[in-house]
Formats: C-alpha cells, sequence, structure tokens
C-alpha cells in the first residue's frame, strides 16, 4: 500500500506538476517503475560510497522524463547521505571556457549544494561545519589546537591541485568562527563556491594565493568530493542537465574543448582517479549521438560510450555509462494518473474524486487531441489531469463525464528545436522551468 | 475658504447639484470661490436620476451632515443615486436585489442616531450607507469628521470611504471628468489611508493596493513609483503595475534598475520572502541591494520574453459592480514564466542579506544601542564608505590626528576603547568577535591595528597597548601563510635581540632588512608587520608560549627555520659578529645544539659561494646569465632563492599562532562516548538533549548553545536533522532566524 503521505510532499507535487515543472520532493509517490535504471544508479552510489567514482550519461528525447530521474537519483543519493550537486548547463555554464564560464557552473553547482538534511541546497556552509565541529572534538581528545588538526585532516589533500588553498580556506572559515570573524567566515564560503574572480581579491580577504578559475574546475570538484568524504558524507554527486548546451555550441573548438573535458572525467571514473565523485548528464539522443555535434563526433568519447550491440529494446545492458530513457507507454500512464488521484486524495482511497473508468476516458480524450504524444510527452497531459481534479474538488457537484469532454490540452513544443542565438534567453527559458519531461515505468 | 454646507433633514434635494443652486440662491458665495464644475445637461441622458457626476462632492468642498462638519468632500451625497451594475447581497452571501442605492452614497435623509457605534457591530461585509443602521451612520459621520484617521475605527467605515472614491475613478477611466488635480488628490488619499489601515486590514490592504495600480494603468498617469517596500502578497502573481511596468520596460529594451529589480523579487509568486536582516534593516539592505547589484548588472540586468496581450483586471470592493473590470491592453512581453531573472536578482538578495547577518544581529540585541561605533563595526564595508553617520565622521578624524604618517602609532587600549564606546571589566578581554569587528571598522577607515585578532594577535585588555598605522589600498584582512610566518619570526628574532637590554642598531638594520625582504609580502603586510614590531617594542610579550611551541616542532622544521634566518644574515653580504649573537640565541631557543650554529654558518657562506649556478627559480628562467658576483653587496639572485624556498617555511610557521591562554575554557561534552545517540557524536548527543527543554529559540541562542557542546551551529543543525531524517522522515528543527525544535521528532531520536 502506499507510503504516508506528507501534506507537504502532496502539495509540493501538486503545485510543481501544475506549473510544469518537476518537483523537489516526494517522487517516491509519483515515480512509475524504471526499477532497472534506478537499481543501475544505486550501484553506482554503492560503489562511490566505498571511495569509487562514476558517471552516467542519461539520455532519452524531450520530454521522456530526463529531468524527473535525475530528481529521484538525486533524491534517492542524498538519503543515502551523499551530497548532491545540480545546474543546469547553458552557454554562460560550461565544463570548460574561458571568461569564467567554466567557474560559473561551479558556482552554480556550489549554490546548489545539497545535503539530507538540507535538501534545498545552500547546504556548504552545513558541510564545512561537519568537517570542522569533528576536527575540533578530535582536538580537543587529542589535546591539540584544532587549526593543527584540520590542516593534518586535509594534508593529503594538498597533494591534488588547490589542495593546499582549499586546506587554508577551511582553516580560515574555522578561524573566523574562533574570533567571531563573521567576514572571514563569509569570504571563505564564497571562495569556496568559486565567487572570488581575482587573486589579488582572494588574497586580500583570505590571504590565500589561488583561487577557483576556468582550469580548476573540475580539479576542485574532485577535491570537494575528497572533502565532503572526510566531513563524514558518502561523496558527492553531480548532476548536470541540458547537456545539449553543449552540442548546441557554435563554435567547435569551444566544443571540442568540453568534449575533451567529458573525456577527461569520464577517464579518471573509469580508471577510479577520482574518489568518492559521482556524476549524471542529462541529455538528449542527438546530443549522444549525432557524428557531427555531438559526443560521438569526439572519436576517444565515441568509443568509450558506443552501446554494446547486443542490446536492443528488450535486453538492456546497463553496466556502460550510457542509460538511455525509454517513453511512456500507455499502461505507464495509466499507472500514472492513478497515482496522482492518488496524490491527490493524499493517500486515501475514499477522496478519491474520480473512478478508474475516468482516467481511460480522460486518455482517450487527450488521445483524440494530441495524439500519442499525450503519453510520450506527457507533462501538459499531467497539469491538464490535476486541473481537473481541482475543478472537481471545489465544485462536488460538477459531473466528470461533462468536464473531461472539455479538457483543453495542447501539444508540447521542444524548445531544443529551435536554434540557439548568442543570447541565452531562449535555452534559459527551457532550462529554468526545470523541464518535468515524464514520470515512468 | 470652502464653502459649506449645512443640509437639513426637512429640506427636499436629491444631489449636491440641487444644493448647489440652493447655495447659489442663498447668496453665500463668496467671489472667490472658483464654481464648481456642472455636467451639461445634454450628458445627463444615461441616467434618469441624474448621473453619478452631479452627486459627487470634489474633493476642496465640505458639507454638514446631521450636525457634523465633513472637510475634503470626496464622497457621493444626496438621494437616490443608483449603483453603477450592482447585485445587492445579503451576509449569506445571496442575492437579495438587484436594484438598489449607491452603497457609498451618503443620504443625509436617513436617520442618525445619538448613539455612536463605534465598534461596527451591526456593519454587514459589504456595507451599503442606505443598509446601515442609524448608529453606524452616527459612527461613519463621526469617522469622517475627524479627518478619517482614527487608526481604531471599525474598518468597514473605511471601505464604506473607500467605495466612493473607487467608484469615481473606476466609472471615469476614459472619459475626462476626472482633472489630474483630482485624480492625484484621490489617490494621495487611498495611499494616505493605506498607511493607517494597510497594517490592520489584509482585505483592505489588498483592495486599495490593486487598486491604486489599477487605477494607474487606466488612466495612464503614474504618480507614485512602485516602491520596492510594496507590500508581499505571497499570492499567485506579480501586482499588476509592477507586472505592467517591467513587461514596458523590457519591451523597450531597458535595463531593470535595481529599484525595479528587487520590487520584481519581492512581489514574484514564491519568492520574495525577505530574511530578518533585510527586514530589520530595510534601508541598509536596500543600499546594499542597488550597491551589489550595479556592480554585478551595471544599469541593471537585460532581459527578453515572448510578447502577449496585456489584460489587466480589477475586482472591485463596493459591490456597486457586479462583476470584474477587466481590460487588454497592447502586446506586451509576459515575465510571469521567466525565472532566469529573478534567479539571478535573487542571488544578489541572498549575498545582501549574508553580508547584513552580523549587523543585524548585532542591532537586534536590545542591550546595543544602533548608533553606536561599536554597531557601525558590523557594517558590511561597502555601506560604511558611503555612511555619513557623525559618529563615523569624528572617528575619522581622530585617527587622521592620531596617526601621523607612516609611522605607526601606539596608543594605551584604555583611550581607544573610550573611543569606541567599549567597557569592559577589569580582568576582562575584549571578545573575538569585538576585536574582529572593531579591526575590520578601522580597516573600512583605512587603518590597521596591531594586535589584531583577525591575524592572530592576542584578545585587548583595559591595559594594553596597540599600535595603529595607515593601511595601503588594498591591504589584507586576513594573514597569508607569508605574513604569517613572517611575524613569528619578528617576534622571535626581537625576543633574542632584546635579550641584552636593548636592540641595537645593527639589529634593528638586520630585522628591517627581514621585514623589507625575508618574505614576499605585500605593501600592506609591511606596514602591518613594521606596526607588529612597534608593538612588540612597546609591550614587550612575554613569549613563553611562542617558545613553547616552537620547541613541539620536530627537529627537521627547527633545523630549517635556524637555516632560513642563517641565509637572511647571509644575504646581507655578511654574518657580523652581532648576528652570530642574535643566531646563537635563536638557536638556544629553538633547543637546537649550539656547536652546530657555526657549521651552519660556514656550510650556508659556502654553499653561497660554490653555487655559481644556484637554484633555479621560478622569476628566472633556465639560461639566464648569473649576474657578476660582487663580495659588499647584496647578492639578489640569493635573496631570491631564499625566497623561493620560504614557502617551505611558511608551510612549518603558519600554524603556530600565538598561544591559547586567553582561549575560552574547553567545556567537555557532557556525554561520554559510550553513552551517545547511535549516529550522533557526543557533542551532538548532548545538543540534543539540552533541547529537550526548548520549543524554540533565537538563532542566535542557538549558536550560543551549540558553542557550549564546542560544535558548530550550521553543521550541528545538519548532523541532528539528517538523523532526523533517517528515524522519522522529519526535520528536527526548522527556521532561520528562529528554530523550531519538532519535539515529537526530538522523542522519537531519544529512544
Amino acid at each position: 500500500m502506499e507510503m504516508p503521505m506528507k501534506q507537504r510532499d502532496r502539495d509540493a507535487i501538486i503545485q510543481s506538476l501544475r506549473a510544469g515543472v518537476v518537483p523537489r520532493s516526494g517522487h517516491q509517490h509519483i515515480q512509475v517503475g524504471r526499477a532497472k535504471e534506478v537499481k543501475a544508479v544505486i550501484g553506482d552510489l554503492n560503489r562511490m560510497a566505498d571511495g569509487g567514482a562514476a558517471m552516467r550519461f542519461i539520455i532519452g528525447e524531450y520530454g521522456s522524463g530526463k529531468t524527473f530521474f535525475m530528481y529521484l537519483i538525486r533524491a534517492i543519493a542524498l538519503q543515502q547521505k551523499f551530497v548532491v550537486a545540480n545546474a543546469d548547463l547553458s552557454p554562460d555554464r560550461r565544463l570548460q571556457g574561458s571568461d569564467g564560464r567554466a567557474r560559473s557552473l561551479y558556482a552554480e553547482l556550489m549554490r546548489n549544494v545539497a545535503t539530507r538534511a538540507k535538501a534545498d541546497g545552500a547546504a556548504l556552509p552545513a558541510i564545512v561545519e561537519r568537517f570542522v565541529s569533528s576536527a575540533r572534538s578530535e582536538a580537543q581528545t587529542g589535546g591539540c589546537s584544532t587549526d593543527d588538526v584540520i590542516h593534518q585532516r586535509l594534508n593529503h589533500l594538498s597533494e591534488l591541485v588547490g589542495g593546499y588553498d582549499f586546506a587554508q580556506v577551511i582553516a580560515a572559515y574555522w578561524r573566523g568562527y574562533d574570533t567571531g570573524n563573521e567576514q572571514l567566515q563569509s569570504d571563505a564560503i564564497r571562495w569556496l563556491r568559486g565567487e572570488f574572480s581575482t587573486r589579488t581579491d582572494a588574497r586580500q580577504a583570505l590571504g590565500v594565493r589561488q583561487i577557483i578559475d576556468d582550469a580548476s574546475v573540475y580539479d576542485h570538484l574532485k577535491l570537494f568530493a575528497r572533502f565532503v568524504r572526510l566531513a563524514g558524507f558518502s561523496g558527492l554527486l553531480i548532476c548536470l542537465d541540458e547537456m545539449v548546451n553543449l552540442y548546441k555550441l557554435a563554435n567547435t573548438t569551444a566544443r571540442n574543448n568540453n568534449y575533451e573535458q567529458l573525456l577527461r572525467m569520464l577517464n579518471d571514473s573509469l580508471q577510479g582517479n577520482s574518489e568518492g565523485l559521482g556524476f549524471i548528464l542529462g541529455g538528449t539522443p542527438e546530443f549522444l549521438t549525432d557524428a557531427r555535434k555531438g559526443l560521438y563526433s569526439y572519436e576517444a568519447l565515441q568509443s568509450r560510450l558506443a552501446e554494446n550491440s547486443f542490446a536492443d529494446e528488450e535486453l538492456q545492458d546497463l553496466s556502460g555509462p550510457v542509460i538511455r530513457l525509454a517513453s511512456l507507454t500507455p499502461e505507464d500512464l495509466y499507472l500514472l494518473l492513478l497515482k496522482l488521484r492518488a496524490v491527490y486524495a493524499s493517500g486515501n482511497e475514499e477522496d478519491c474524486l474520480l473512478p478508474d473508468e475516468a482516467l481511460e476516458q480522460f486518455m482517450r480524450h487527450c488521445s483524440n487531441h494530441i495524439g500519442e504524444a499525450y503519453f510520450r510527452t506527457p507533462r501538459n497531459t499531467i497539469k491538464a489531469f490535476l486541473d481537473l481534479l481541482a475543478i472537481l474538488e471545489q465544485n462536488s457537484e460538477a459531473s466528470w463525464t461533462e468536464l473531461i469532454g472539455g479538457v483543453n490540452i495542447s501539444r508540447e513544443e521542444n524548445p531544443d528545436l529551435i536554434p540557439l542565438f548568442d543570447d541565452d534567453e531562449e535555452t534559459a527559458e527551457g532550462a529554468d522551468g526545470d523541464e518535468l519531461t515524464a514520470l515512468q515505468l | 475658504m470652502l464653502p459649506e454646507w449645512t443640509v437639513y433633514d426637512n429640506r427636499i434635494y436629491t444631489t449636491v447639484r440641487d444644493m448647489l443652486a440652493l447655495f447659489n440662491a442663498s447668496q453665500h458665495s463668496p467671489a472667490t470661490q472658483p464654481q464648481p464644475r456642472l455636467k451639461s445637461p445634454s450628458r445627463r441622458h444615461k441616467s434618469t436620476a441624474g448621473s453619478s457626476d452631479d452627486y459627487w462632492l470634489p474633493p476642496d468642498w465640505s458639507i454638514t451632515i446631521a450636525g457634523r462638519e465633513i472637510k475634503d468632500g470626496m464622497m457621493y451625497v444626496g438621494h437616490g443615486l443608483p449603483p453603477v451594475n450592482g447585485i445587492l447581497y445579503n451576509d449569506s452571501f445571496v442575492v437579495i436585489t438587484r436594484t438598489s442605492t449607491e452603497p457609498a452614497l451618503i443620504d443625509p435623509a436617513l436617520d442618525v442616531s445619538h448613539i455612536s457605534d463605534y465598534d461596527g457591530t451591526d456593519m454587514g461585509y459589504w456595507p451599503c450607507y442606505h443598509r446601515i443602521s442609524p448608529e453606524c451612520r452616527a459612527a461613519y459621520l463621526d469617522w469622517l469628521e475627524d479627518g478619517r484617521r482614527d487608526p481604531h475605527a471599525y474598518i468597514g467605515y473605511v471601505f464604506l470611504f473607500f467605495y466612493g472614491i473607487e467608484r469615481r475613478l473606476l466609472e471615469n477611466i476614459g472619459g475626462s471628468d476626472v482633472s489630474d488635480d483630482e485624480y492625484r488628490i484621490l489617490l494621495e488619499e487611498v495611499r494616505r489611508l493605506r498607511t493607517i489601515y494597510a497594517d490592520r486590514s489584509g482585505s483592505f490592504d489588498g483592495y486599495s493596493s490593486r487598486f491604486i495600480e489599477f487605477v494607474q494603468i487606466m488612466y495612464g498617469r503614474h504618480i507614485f513609483p512602485v516602491s520596492v517596500s510594496a507590500y508581499w502578497n505571497g499570492g499567485n502573481e506579480l501586482p499588476i503595475l509592477l507586472r505592467y511596468e517591467l513587461s514596458r520596460r523590457i519591451a523597450a529594451e531597458k535595463p531593470i534598475s535595481s529599484e525595479w529589480a528587487l520590487a520584481w523579487y519581492r512581489n514574484a509568486p514564491g519568492l520574495g520572502r525577505l530574511r530578518t536582516p533585510a527586514r530589520r534593516c530595510p534601508d541598509e539592505f536596500r543600499q546594499l541591494f542597488a550597491l551589489r547589484y550595479a556592480e554585478r548588472f551595471g544599469e541593471g540586468l537585460h532581459t527578453k520574453a515572448k510578447a502577449v496581450p496585456f489584460t489587466v483586471t480589477y475586482r472591485p470592493a463596493s459591490s456597486s459592480w457586479s462583476d470584474t473590470l477587466s481590460f487588454t491592453g497592447p502586446d506586451l512581453p509576459n515575465i510571469e514564466r521567466l525565472s532566469k531573472p529573478l534567479r539571478l536578482i535573487g542571488e544578489v538578495v541572498d549575498d545582501c542579506q549574508n553580508e547584513l547577518d552580523a549587523y543585524s544581529r548585532h542591532i537586534g540585541n536590545k542591550k546595543n544601542s544602533p548608533t553606536s561605533l561599536e554597531t557601525l563595526c558590523y557594517l558590511p564595508s561597502a555601506l560604511i564608505q558611503h555612511a555619513k553617520v557623525d559618529k563615523l565622521v569624528q572617528l575619522r578624524k581622530w585617527l587622521a590626528e592620531t596617526v601621523h604618517g607612516k609611522r605607526p602609532t601606539t596608543l594605551a587600549t584604555s583611550e581607544l576603547f573610550e573611543r569606541f564606546d567599549i567597557l569592559l571589566a577589569d580582568q576582562a578581554r575584549l571578545t573575538g568577535k569585538a576585536g574582529s569587528a572593531l579591526a575590520s571598522l578601522l580597516e573600512k577607515c583605512g587603518y590597521g591595528i596591531e594586535p589584531d585578532i583577525r591575524f592572530g594577535g592576542a584578545r585587548l585588555s583595559n591595559d594594553d597597548w596597540v599600535a595603529l598605522f595607515c593601511l595601503p589600498d588594498g591591504a589584507e584582512s586576513a594573514p597569508s601563510s607569508a605574513y604569517a610566518a613572517a611575524a613569528i619570526l619578528v617576534l622571535l628574532f626581537w625576543y633574542v635581540a632584546s635579550a641584552d637590554g636593548s636592540v641595537g642598531p645593527e639589529e634593528q638594520k638586520f630585522l628591517n632588512a627581514f621585514v623589507q625582504d625575508g618574505f614576499e609580502l605585500t605593501d600592506g603586510e609591511r606596514a602591518r608587520l613594521s606596526a607588529y614590531v612597534r608593538w612588540i617594542a612597546k609591550t614587550k610579550p612575554d613569549m613563553k608560549g611562542l617558545r613553547k611551541r616552537l620547541q613541539g616542532l620536530d627537529f627537521e622544521q627547527r633545523s630549517l627555520i635556524s637555516e632560513f634566518l642563517i641565509d637572511i644574515a647571509w644575504a646581507e653580504g655578511g654574518v657580523s659578529a652581532d648576528e652570530v649573537r642574535v643566531l646563537s640565541r635563536i638557536y638556544d631557543m629553538l633547543g637546537l645544539p649550539a656547536e652546530q650554529l657555526h657549521t651552519k654558518i660556514h656550510l650556508a657562506g659556502t654553499a653561497r659561494r660554490v653555487s655559481v649556478e644556484p637554484v633555479v627559480t621560478a622569476e628566472e628562467p633556465a639560461g639566464t646569465p648569473p649576474p657578476p658576483r660582487t663580495t659588499s653587496l647584496v647578492d639578489m639572485r640569493a635573496v631570491h632563492r631564499k625566497i623561493a624556498e620560504t614557502k617551505r617555511i611558511e608551510v612549518v610557521l603558519a600554524h603556530i599562532f600565538e598561544d591559547d591562554d586567553d582561549m575560552v575554557p574547553e567545556r567537555r561534552p557532557e556525554i561520554s562516548p559510550e553513552n551517545c545517540i547511535e549516529g550522533l557524536s557526543p557533542e551532538c548527543s548532548s545538543l540534543l538533549l539540552s533541547l529537550q527543554e526548548i520549543d524554540s529559540m533565537e538563532r542566535d541562542d542557538f549558536d550560543v548553545l551549540a558553542e557550549r557542546y564546542n560544535l558548530l551551529p550550521e553543521g550541528a543543525l545538519d548532523a541532528l536533522n539528517e538523523l532526523a531524517l533517517d528515524i522519522c522522515d522529519e526535520l528536527l528543527c526548522e527556521g532561520e532566524d528562529t528554530i523550531e525544535v519538532n519535539h515529537a521528532v526530538l522523542k522519537e531520536m531519544l529512544r
């Protein structure tokens, strides 16, 4: 039977879905299947918790549920005490770039850093303080200074690029706390978030020589992954959505530089060079296989990402780095509507506003209007369904049979097909909405 | 003089116009009084009972009704004005009639009681003057006579008056009956009422603010700028005027200025909730936001959105209307679905709130005076530069007089504390927080202080000394490891050099050279180091702690320090007898065998001579020809080599700071590791237990509580909430400024 549902979860789910975005919590209530894929990623998480590394490309058509799937993984990772950071790529936020474009991706990730207890992000101070608190406790037991313990424990980070300064900044945070210098504390957090853009500023504020810059973004992610493990977390999961923005880069060199960075990350994860660090990357099929501009245009990536030639629709191979998400089927959608109906009634069956037969009739109505799209890109179907429930809730005397006939539903447009202008407003709009694409079995 | 009207109940009249005729007939009209406008008869065909214009008492008119002299007009007066198209509801929202009278119309013929029902006990939800009780009418007229300002008046009376203005303006949209002056006066009046009643009635707040916005759009005459302090509606849509103005700006490709950006953010659905710092210090927040926003976006953000027909709607408060007014205008960018600009603005808002946290917390504590210098210490430096507070001006003047030129000035702490109104008990020391704040305020004025707790200095007490000095531009506010190491060595050196009573000129020279060249220091750090030396000379600090810590280093590290100093001595060209004396004392202090010193000096000297091709440093690419060797001048090459080596020694020295003598006494957690709660450290377990007594607490108090168990607050909250989620899928502590403890969860966790 359904697990008990919190009012907060119910409201979050309904509000988000009606606005056409993926809810931030309560995914378990509307998750439909995809057991194999989830299991594969949970395997990754376990490996990371043991100090391994992982990288997955979540590939799905527009509207097939990539974003939802990634949020689900995010929720699972948080539950398993991972630190999770997510960001959408955009023309201004890349894996590799100049003029602060890579740093801005890092900064975005760090702003969104979440822990289980701070699932909405902005958890960076909490992570640092958990580390410092434990160093402090160790210092007391051992009779030495907290500063010493911090340096001692971060000592082996020094071997990594930027590690020495990283340790200095953590120590500065502690010193700021210890001496009541809140400015220093907040400057330390700003440094860790990649918000210092010049070395001079960093030296003035914190006395360190280096900053997190475009060139050192990936190194700092590796560093941070080690750090969160030292702070007592299982590891660091980075979720990057809208990878299609790399595919859309018009400049070949810029695109290839980003693919090269991806290759470096992939190699590190395959060889286990990045301890406790995992990546989940969401993109569309053309991003993966387009031989001209996609990942397959980069020879070295293609050979590593090529899928098992024995796999087909029936036999999936989930051991490679690519997970292809299939679109929803009508049966999936039916199950999903059942779940949504239950969510709306807060899990109480007697409060359900629609009988089973109404679901089928609703689906038929949608199918007549927009054809297959109603289950393949179900965002609008879900919205229409929840709107219908809302009307029924407020007007108890209304008859569903009449209402369904009046449901207005339109086909979803794929904003990725719109060419990319220099100005990123177009993509930003699409990317901003935490694109709800699908919920699937 | 305003015309004065006295209307008796037995007089027959219907409209203001009729009364006016009577007035003129009675020859009381002063010549200076402009004649009230009257509608031409040809336009009166709309209504058999006369158009509403005929009933309207303009703002500059007075009237006496039932013995109450009511100034400033702005009311419908007379008998028989029908509602616009209204339906009258009873209190159960059931339509009771369709044909009735304008609710706002004051009919002087109606009974007014001698008793006033000031609490409005008999008023319905949709009051109408002609339907309320005579007692309510009395109270309403009293309120009008009093100038519509009693904050305790029943809100229904305010609405009744508001209905009149609402009708006047809404009914004349698109017409020319309302002059610019009248338009302005009416809106000003609504705004004035808002200052008194908006906080007291959410309903009035909502209607009146939407009304002001709607009317301004419809009339196309904007008299009020959209204010950043605009109400936070927490609602599902942006206030209409804001949306309209933003859309027009975006359509015109204008940048969104900081005021507009903040207003947008404040009123965006689902956002806009400002934290305590922004609410407690709204002016500082606004200033800081404007600064940070300009830093990030220059004149403002640019954004684009798809244009759609712009629709505005208004649901009148008065029951004079039965429907919602709606208007569709030209195509404008639809900003409702834009989230990227809001995210960017939100980032700036977050940063500003964080920056103001310390200041806000300080003034939130009632013990602190909001205008003291100590309070100003907590103000973000960006704001200090713009602050025109007297005390700050005086402080700058005093500093300029006290600190002359580049030489550091020493000063008794008592004098400094007096300046800052700091009162310390005799044996007490300044807290770390106050010390940091003091130093940073001085820094914001362009001065440095030594000892500075932010640079590892000790906490000050009443009978200490400090050195004040001018900071060069862009000076550091945290020590680099080079500075930290240099400071230790200076202290060490000074201690040794002064052991024989005084520091001689030779030694002074050595010290100066060291300060100038020994490490890769910035100008700011050099200035600070000089002040530090001055302070050391003045106070002759006790260095037992330092000695202990130095001897805590391992042999190799101690040797490294000694070699470094020997190299510095050599860098000057030769090692003098004085220097040898100094060095041998340092050797002693480092606990190194004295006999090795001379070997080391010798080795260092010969190495210098032999290494014709010394270490190639980063500054010098390989292949650069060595400079001609000299015997008397400083060998810069060697100095550079030293600098390259400095980094090694920095690592050793950077962390031996001041001893912990004045640290707060450490408190042991109350729980031993054996009995702590599973999944929590002993410290966190103790904290959890202590939360049993608490339902909710201020964030500051929580910080203190966490500190009692040696925990940093954010980290502690994260750990406790994580376990709470594990055990019962609920958070234990929630809230930002006030922390609420969920006791059901706590009980589960302790089980």
